[in-house]
């Protein structure tokens, strides 16, 4: 690593934060504590980190207004949920709020430092691209380097994932990807375990780029199998990848 | 606002008071056509048509057993319905309040299998282990001796304790056990109050003071224990710095799954059964256990009472 990445980490159980950064300073990150919701909303106040790994139960301010306090300041900034909250619906509430990846304690320590990792390496490969390629499709326009997007709702900036979620499908224009294919590719890690991580990203997706999400044209749900991403037709391939300067 | 129109106990009282009004209707109807039956009945040539007073009584007194009958299932309907959601939530926090320590556990094992990290550190993740199974170990306890209370088998081992004793052997080795610092804890000295208790019992309850006290205390554990006689009983007070108690909160707070909306919306994790464990446990050595506070923000006091063991005839003074 060329660079020191600094995580901000949400994380009330004292034992539990100790441990944490105990490994991921071994990992070569810099930890920015926060044992509260307070001490945790002053961080994102100040900024200066490039991760943030984030607990929901939390005293004083929870979890899920910390993230949207995140996603007001830093549209890109990768986000990873840690948290004992295990049912279904606090995981698709956690992703459609804006979190990146979402993980349940006990939780295995491999697994967590390899997420992180996969994070930031997608984050600077973003950083790293060259020059600014502006993707359009229909009234959609998507700029890969700087993450910026104008789609139904105005202008947005993508987090790594979604724009990861969306380079994929489109790299695979016309052509089915699974649920499985997907998270692998994407979030890095293989099986069905959470399945529905894709299904919340795609609904995000959908509300940005879709005039009617319920009804969608350009990212299609193939029943039983995944999903599809199409142009409208008359779009073609070639002319529409215009490099601006 | 659609749901509000639709809460139960409105539609239920809406409907016993259309009930209500038919079965009045019926009642003055009959009243005012009585006289014009019983003429239209000697007409016919009928003799005796009164039995219609009994008609009436019957008919109303039948209603009313519907009407209680219907409101008892419907208050214990309720209060099921009640009960499972406390249920439902006492499984999501227990299952939260067991997975964070085991998280820990799991997570120092981990790191020491994957890092092999010198002598000192080693040593400092199995102190936080050890403390990791000693909250598994306590919220353990208290279920069980939940379930206990709640089937009535709570079976106790007596045995005269010195009071003073037993609880700073405890404070002490409770410091130890879950790492706070045995200066945050006053205890007044006063020797020779002698009650009935069962040891293991006894540290449950202090348990529980002392894990609300430090969970509470807003990162300033301090508390101060004084034990003074009070005619047959012994009184101990656990007066804390932290956080306090709503006035409406006193009470509600040792029913079973209680968790004040103050201690959720800050966030703290609990299951909801310390305090039932330690005024059930109290009641059941004889005593009680009482809360006061001033208010939020201004501490609070948990004073347990117990009756002092009879073998004490002599009272130092």
């Amino acid at each position: 690593m060329n660079r020191l990445y600094r995580i901000l980490l949400v994380e009330d159980e004292v034992s539990l934060a100790r441990g944490l950064t105990y490994n991921l300073e071994a990992e070569g990150y810099r930890i920015i504590p926060a044992s509260d919701g307070l001490a945790a909303m002053e961080a994102v106040e100040a900024g200066g980190f490039d991760l943030v790994v984030l607990d929901l139960i939390l005293p004083h301010v929870d979890g899920y207004k910390i993230l949207l306090r995140i996603r007001e300041l830093y549209p890109r900034l990768p986000v990873l949920i840690l948290t004992a909250k295990l049912e279904e619906g606090d995981r698709i509430h956690g992703l459609e709020l804006g979190a990146d990846d979402y993980m349940t304690k006990p939780f295995h320590l491999k697994e967590l430092l390899l997420r992180i990792q996969g994070m930031i390496r997608r984050m600077t490969w973003y950083d790293g691209r060259s020059p600014a390629e502006e993707y359009r499709f229909g009234p959609n326009r998507v700029n890969f380097k700087t993450l910026k997007a104008a789609g139904v709702d105005g202008e947005r900036t993508l987090t790594a994932k979604e724009a990861a979620l969306l380079e994929t499908l489109i790299e695979h224009e016309g052509d089915v990807l699974s649920r499985e294919q997907l998270l692998t590719e994407v979030w890095g890690y293989p099986g069905d375990l959470v399945t529905r991580t894709v299904d919340a990203f795609i609904a995000r997706l959908r509300s940005y780029f879709e005039p009617d999400p319920k009804n969608p044209v350009f990212i299609l749900s193939q029943r039983g199998l995944g999903y599809r991403f199409v142009r409208p037709p008359g779009e073609e391939r070639s002319d529409e990848e215009e490099v601006k300067q | 606002m659609p749901r509000k129109i639709f809460h139960p106990a409105l539609i239920f009282i809406l409907l016993q008071v259309t009930w209500f009004g038919f079965l009045s209707l019926w009642i003055v109807w009959f009243i005012q056509n009585k006289l014009r039956i019983e003429a239209l009945g000697r007409q016919v040539g009928l003799r005796d048509v009164g039995s219609g007073w009994f008609i009436l009584i019957g008919g109303s007194f039948l209603m009313l057993m519907i009407l209680l009958g219907i409101t008892f299932l419907f208050v214990f309907q309720t209060r099921e319905a009640r009960f499972n959601r406390l249920q439902r939530d006492f499984i999501s926090s227990i299952t939260h309040e067991l997975k964070s320590p085991l998280a820990s556990i799991q997570l120092y094992l981990e790191t020491i299998s994957l890092r092999d990290p010198p002598a000192e550190d080693r040593r400092e993740f199995i102190d936080l282990m050890l403390r990791d199974t000693e909250r598994l170990s306590s919220l353990i306890d208290n279920m069980l001796v939940a379930s206990r209370i709640r089937y009535g088998k709570v079976t106790l081992d007596l045995k005269p304790v010195d009071l003073y004793q037993f609880i700073r052997d405890f404070m002490a080795q409770s410091a130890a056990h879950h790492g706070w610092d045995p200066g945050a804890v006053t205890l007044g000295e006063r020797k020779g109050l002698t009650v009935m208790v069962d040891e293991k019992y006894m540290e449950v309850v202090l348990n529980n003071i002392v894990d609300n006290a430090v969970k509470y205390s807003n990162g300033n554990f301090r508390l101060r224990v004084s034990i003074s006689p009070a005619g047959r009983n012994v009184q101990v007070r656990f007066t804390d710095q932290g956080m306090g108690i709503h006035h409406k909160e006193l009470k509600k707070l040792f029913k079973v799954f209680y968790r004040s909306p103050q201690t959720r919306s800050l966030g703290v994790q609990g299951s909801g059964l310390g305090l039932f464990v330690v005024s059930h446990v109290a009641r059941v050595l004889g005593g009680k256990v009482a809360a006061e506070s001033e208010g939020l923000g201004k501490g609070a006091t948990f004073i347990l009472t117990l009756p002092q063991a009879r073998t004490q005839e002599k009272r130092e003074t």
